[in-house]
This record gives C-alpha cells, structure tokens and sequence, in this order.
C-alpha cells in the first residue's frame, strides 16, 4: 500500500503540467521511454532510478550503451511469484519491442512475457525452472545508443507534454524535432520516421492511445519487423564489488528444506555419544585395494563405502538405530538406506544409498560417485533424497574431529565422522605406535534409543572397521 | 481480483449482489460440433492470436473425442501412458495453457473465455458456470476452491481451469465433467515410468461427473443456461455456431492445427528429462541405464557400472542413440535393426529395457 501511494505521488509530480523546470520535464519523457508502453507503476520499484539513469546519460560527454534491469511485472490476480519455463532469447540476442522474452507460469496460467526495448540481451537472471518474484529482474537488456539518448534535450528549449526530440544519429546529424499529438515511445517513432509515416495517421491501440510498434507495422501492411540492426558497442566489462551493504535474501530452496526439517528436530531429545577409532588396517587395505579398483571400474575408492557397510552390517544387530518414529509406534526399517550428508554448491544434501545391506562395497563406491557427480550438478532427485533411515555425515572430509550431528527427522540416529589423524597411541604391549585415529561421534534420539544401545552400536562398528577382515564372515 | 477462498455459494451473491457490473462490452459466442481437440484447440489459438478482444469478449464451447491434454510445460511420458494411449487411438495434445493433464471426451464439455488482458478473470468466467449450475439444480452443493477448480460436495473436482496470458490477449478454459468416462479418466492419467525432471506436475484429485449428482443434467441444458448467464453480464450479444477447420472464415487455422498435432509440438516441446532403469543381468549384477532427452531427442545414454563389457557397449549404444527420437517406433526400429559387434545377450537384454521405457 505504502509503495502504491509513494509512486502515485511520483506519478502525480510527473503529471503536474508546469514543467518551467526543463530537467523535469526531461525526467517525464525518459519514463516513458525507458518502460515503454506499459504503466510504469509496477517497472521499476521506483521510476527515480531510471530518471537518474538518463540524467547521467544526459551529461555523459560521450555516448554509450545502457543496460536497463528488465524486471517481472505484475501479472495480476495476485499473482505473486512465477516459475520460468522458457526462454525465446539468449544472452547477445538482439531483441525489439514486442518480442517475445520468456514463457513463465504461475497458478496454471502460461504467460508469455514480451519486451519493452529494443536492444541486446545482457544476461538472463533466472535459468528455467527457477522462481521468479514480481519486481525481480528477468533479463538485462543492452540499449542500443540512440535509444538512450533519444530524450536528449537541446539546452534551449523547453518541452512541452507531447513535444519528443527525436536524434536519429547523435554523432553526426543535426538534431531533429518531431512535433507530433501522438504518444509513443522513441522506439516507435524511430519505426515510423524509417517508414515515413507520421503518428497522428496511425490508429492507436495501445495504453492511454500510445502508437505501439504492431500499429505502424499494421499501417505499412508489414508483417514483420524490419528494424536495422541497432550498432553493435563491446559490453562494458563486468565488475565483481564486494558486498557494499547488508543483503537481504529469502530462505528458499534447499535452504528451505533444512530449514524445515532441523527445526522439526529440535523435538527430540538428543544425547551424545564420541568414541575414536583406530583405522590402521583399514588405510592399508583401502591402500592396496584402491589401484585396482580404480583399474576395473574407473572408479575412486575411498574410506567411506567401507564405513558405510560396516554401517550396515551393525545396523543389522542393532536394528532399533534403523528404526523410525511413526506416532506411537516405532517402525523398524527392513532396508538400511544410509543418508550421506552431501555439501553441495546448492546447500546441504542428505541423499541415501539404498538397501545398503544388499550391495557390496563395490556397488556402494559406484553409488557415491554417481551421488556426489549429481550433486556437482544439482542433479539429485527427489526419489535419491527419500527414503533414508540412517545418516553418517563425513564432515571430516572438510576438518574436525569431533562434531554434535543433528538427527534428520523421522530418523532416530546419526553419526559424523571427523577426519583421520595421525597420532601416537599404545598398543597391547604398551608401545607407542603411529595410529590413524578417527574420531567418531554419535546423536541418538533418547525418547527411544539408550545410550547402551548407542555404545555398543558403535563398539561394533569399531571392531569391524578397526579389523575389517571380520566384515568378511557377514558378506554374502 | 477476486476473494479467494471465500467464494462458497458465490453464485447466489453473484446475483443478490447490488455491485455486480455489467460489462459494457459485446460477446461473442460459438459453439461448435467439431470434436477433433486438435481442431478445437488450433481454434483457439487462432483466435487468440487473430482478434482484438479490446471491444468484444468471445465465449467457445467445445467438446473432444476421448483425448489427453496435457499443460505447455508438461512431460506427456510422465502424465500418461503414451504408448498405450496411441496404441488405442486416444489422442495426446500439448496445449498452449499451463497447468497439468486432463481426460477429455464427449461427456466432458470445455468452456473457452477469451478476452483482452485488462477484464482477464478467472473467477468470474468460474461464477458464470457455478451460477448456470446453481439455477438448473438448486441442491448442488458447488463452490470454486483456491486453485480455480469448481468442486462438488466439498472434495470432488468437477472443473479444472488454466489459462494462456499474452500481451494483448488472453484465454482462460476451463473443463467440466459431465458424464465422462471416469475409469479412463483414471487409466489415462496414470503412468508407471520413473522421470526426473521439471516439468509441470499434475495434481491429482478425486473427480466425479455431475450427472452422478443430478442426473437431469444434460449436455444443452447446461450449455444453455451458461451462454444466457454469460450473455446477461454483456452489453449485447451474438451466438454463432462454426466448424473450426473452416479455412474461409479462420484464415490460416490449418496451420495451427497441423502444428499442434505435430510430433515437434507434442512431444519435441518436453522440457528435458532424464529415464532410469535398473535390472539384474546373470553375468555381471546389477546394471543401471540412464536416458538423458532433450527436445525430445536422446541426448545421452548411461550404462552403470562402467566394466570393460560395457564401456564398448555403451560407446556403440550411445553413437547410434543420440540424436533419434524417443519415441517407441523410432527406437524400436533403430534398436532392432543394429547388428552389434558385441555380446548379442547382453546386448538383448540391454535394449529390451531400453525399450520397456516406452511401454
């Protein structure tokens, strides 16, 4: 409301017909034509901006192109977000006025959004899929320089409402004026100066009796456009800024999700529980297997497919740690789905390895790369998120040793793996020896899981991972 | 715009209401006895790309042969079974609209309103309809939800709408299940294949026709008393009836008839998508196959786990693959008619499943 009221009141100033002020009366016609035919009450949060824009252009020596934010409008029927499906351009495309920009939806309704320049495409601010607010900016649109300055003003005069300077070629001709009734943006009357037809001739359809582009062609009896290419200029190098101030940014997405789920978990009641583990005999047959793996399958191999079995095959004596909470009830999952907490360039992931008491260690490598590959890509599918009934978060993979995991709801248990150090430890004898220590630590939920249950749990995982050749006995 | 969510028994405030405006436009009405959908829809577009709706809204009333209609946006081969549905002859047609998949057949009727952006609205187009059944069956109990659907006792959907917004121009059409055929409502809007991709997804809900509730209801009683409603809210009224492959009249519609019914458009259209199947081979376990396709082509095939046995064998697959349609005729053809210099089993078993996609 607050918004409306303060561009109305904009509106109003640009409405008032004393216009002594040449500036201001400039800072009118530009409106128009930076927003083309459309009100520009939903353009531009505020038309200052673009007023500001050509002001700068105004006193610019020399002339340049301007890349002008082409943003989502109000669509209407409280229609507040759309989703993008379509793009009709890429980014260098030269676009005119009308053409169509992108297909986008919302609430069953397909719209085609249309351009208001004429210029070069810059860059497109949503990739197909994504979510677009109204007032978002959709695509950056290049104008082409006589676009720009079409406004320009010569010092002497002063401009009346429907008086539009029209400079055909700011570099070397004389300035033309065209006195004409007709509203219509410069775009327009550069059409109809190449066609040689006046304005006040055309039948106007456009809003408030503006002459739109499809008019003149309609009077010329053209079907297409036939506009000359506007000058190709080099894009003026982008520039990364540092955050100059505070930014603002919706929690949506993936973000979303965790957002969601982790507050969920703030329910349940969690207790620790860390232990170190002494992965010797594992780095040195992760060591010998690893050349072969990767000579067969092209695959890397590493600490985590035996983690995650060893896992599994634990899991199966202590089947309440793979259980999930349903009401009152507790449902003990038949499939180990182990959840990897996955750090992907969208957020954080959880995708599972399904049935993980089925695979081998073989197949669980196999799983994993194809997981992290579709996490790089943003790839991972909804069925690859579902179903998980267990989760292990290697965060030790980026640094740590100890970590206070959060259960992923409905699960009722997680564990994260800190990294493997180097470290002097006793052996049997007393000796000090050169041990590769991994430090574990656990979450259980207490509502149903004790903290017996969880040690000797994780008492088993140990001595499995600690002497991997007793995995061997349980491998079918 | 429009209160919505609080449109129960909007109908009758419709009418009790002292603000309703009446338009001070003309309306057009055609009606038609064309039941080709792809006819009835390049009709539509022709007519949303052909006539300024400034001075005159248009209302049309048509009615398909057994057909699905899915959205612009939508994946025919996740919302129904393509393969059965062509085998008997059900047509499959992408619309212009948005929104998600929809059963048409004779018992079903499609309300199209044109207009131009500024009067674009949904709701009142849906009291049109929800008022001429109010007054033909005074117990109905309908009412529009927040989705734009009109739905019957409180849960089951009689109407789906969505709607196409230009410039210019606008069109919102919406369905209405009259006596339509519910068992294949259900059978072909149902599909069994595993896609990932970001297509519009239907959503599904519980349908009924309306002769269930009051079996007085007949296809011209109800098309009657929405054209008289739809009338009342205009300044003057014309009601034709055309055929909508008439070339005179709609110069050019031929065109977007042959476009909507092309493969291009139906399936080309499908935002890409990727396919996954996994099945269990004797020799060597567990083999994943993923399909990438774009534009309707096959872009990319995947044979997991990556052996020696298969990486030759994916490298054959995936040089003759890419590039064909995916369609069950095109593949059925190119993967039958290859002579691997590979192990023909695994090769079999690797294309049947290929193959069983496109059941």
């Amino acid at each position: 409301m607050n918004r409306g009221r303060i561009i109305k009141n904009i509106f109003a100033r640009f409405k008032k017909p004393s216009y002594t002020n040449r500036t201001q009366s400039y800072c009118r016609l530009s409106t128009y034509s930076i927003n083309g035919t459309k009100s520009y009450l939903f353009m531009n949060k505020s038309p200052c901006h673009s007023v500001q824009y050509v002001k700068r252009n105004f006193h610019s020596s020399h002339v340049c192109c301007t890349v002008v934010p082409f943003k989502l409008s109000d669509i209407g029927e409280g229609i507040k977000e759309v989703e993008v499906l379509e793009w009709f351009v890429a980014v260098g495309d030269e676009v005119s006025q009308f053409d169509n920009i992108c297909e986008v939806q919302s609430d069953k309704a397909a719209v085609t959004i249309t351009s208001r320049y004429d210029g070069t495409v810059k860059k497109l601010h949503h990739e197909v899929g994504d979510v677009a607010q109204v007032g978002d900016t959709l695509v950056d649109i290049e104008v082409a320089d006589d676009e720009a300055t079409t406004e320009k003003v010569p010092e002497t005069e002063t401009v009346s409402e429907t008086t539009v300077q029209d400079v055909q070629n700011v570099t070397e001709a004389p300035v033309q004026v065209v006195h004409d009734k007709a509203l219509a943006t410069p775009a327009v009357r550069r059409l109809a100066k190449e066609h040689n037809v006046s304005l006040s001739d055309i039948k106007a359809t456009g809003k408030d009796g503006r002459v739109l582009k499809e008019d003149i062609l309609l009077y010329i009896g053209q079907s297409g456009p036939s506009l000359t290419a506007p000058p190709t200029v080099p894009p003026p190098s982008t520039k990364v800024t540092p955050l100059a101030e505070d930014r603002i940014e919706p929690i949506k997405g993936i973000r979303k999700v965790m957002f969601t789920s982790m507050k969920e978990s703030l329910s349940i009641p969690h207790f620790g529980y860390d232990d170190e583990f002494d992965l010797g005999q594992l780095v040195d047959l992760r060591y010998k297997l690893k050349k072969e793996v990767k000579h067969t399958t092209g695959l890397k191999l590493s600490y985590m497919p035996f983690i995650i079995k060893a896992t599994s095959l634990a899991l199966k004596e202590h089947p309440i740690l793979n259980s999930q909470i349903d009401g009152d009830n507790l449902v003990f999952k038949a499939d180990h789905n182990i959840c990897i907490a996955t750090d992907t360039p969208h957020g954080l992931l959880l995708p599972c390895i399904k049935q993980v008491q089925n695979l081998s260690i073989l197949d669980i490598t196999a799983e994993l790369n194809r997981l992290h590959e579709a996490g790089l890509n943003n790839k991972i599918s909804p069925a690859d998120i579902a179903g998980g009934s267990f989760s292990l978060s290697n965060i030790g993979n980026i640094g740590g040793t100890y970590a206070r995991p959060v259960i992923f709801p409905p699960q009722v248990a997680i564990g994260a793996l800190g990294r493997i150090q180097v470290l002097p430890r006793f052996d049997y004898h007393g000796n000090v020896v050169k041990a590769h220590v991994m430090c574990i630590s656990w979450s259980g939920d207490h509502r149903v899981i004790e903290g017996a249950t969880m040690a000797r749990f994780s008492n088993q995982l140990k001595d499995y991972l600690e002497e991997p050749a007793k995995m061997l006995m349980h491998l079918k | 715009m429009c209160a919505r969510g609080l449109l129960r028994n909007s109908a009758s405030n419709y009418f009790k209401s002292p603000a309703r405006r009446k338009s001070t436009k003309k309306c057009i009405v055609y009606t038609t006895k064309a039941t080709d959908p792809y006819q009835n829809l390049a009709f539509e577009d022709w007519m949303y790309e052909k006539v300024d709706f400034s001075s005159s809204n248009c209302l049309f009333i048509w009615r398909n042969e057994p057909s699905v209609i899915i959205g612009r946006h939508q994946n025919p081969w996740k919302e129904c079974p393509v393969t059965d549905l062509l085998r008997r002859e059900i047509h499959i047609c992408r619309r212009r609209s948005g929104g998600g998949a929809v059963y048409h057949d004779l018992g079903n009727i499609n309300f199209t309103f044109f207009s131009d952006r500024s009067s674009y609205d949904r709701c009142s187009n849906l009291r049109v309809i929800v008022a001429a059944l109010q007054q033909l069956s005074p117990n109905l109990d309908v009412a529009i939800n927040k989705r734009d659907d009109i739905i019957l006792n409180d849960r089951h959907k009689i109407s789906g709408s969505s709607s196409k917004l230009g410039r210019r121009s606008t069109y919102h059409h919406c369905t209405m299940l009259l006596d339509a055929n519910k068992t294949q409502v259900i059978k072909t809007l149902s599909a069994k294949i595993d896609i990932t991709c970001k297509a519009t997804s239907s959503v599904r809900s519980s349908v009924l026709n309306l002769v269930d509730a009051d079996n007085h209801l007949t296809f011209d009683l109800i098309c009657n008393k929405v054209v008289d409603i739809y009338q009342r809210k205009h300044a003057s009224s014309e009601v034709y009836e055309i055929s909508t492959n008439d070339e005179k009249l709609l110069p050019g519609v031929g065109k977007y008839r042959e476009e909507l019914s092309s493969w291009e458009w139906i399936f080309g259209k499908t935002p890409e998508f990727s396919l996954k199947r996994e099945f269990l081979n004797e020799a060597l376990g567990k083999i994943l196959i993923q399909l990438h396709v774009k534009k309707g082509f096959i872009e990319n095939v995947e044979i997991i786990p990556g052996l020696d046995e298969m990486v030759a064998i994916t490298t054959f697959l995936q040089t003759r693959m890419v590039g064909c349609r995916f369609s069950s005729q095109d593949l059925t053809h190119l993967l039958s008619s290859l002579v691997p210099p590979l192990d023909q089993k695994l090769y079999r078993s690797i294309s049947d499943n290929i193959l069983s996609f496109l059941q």
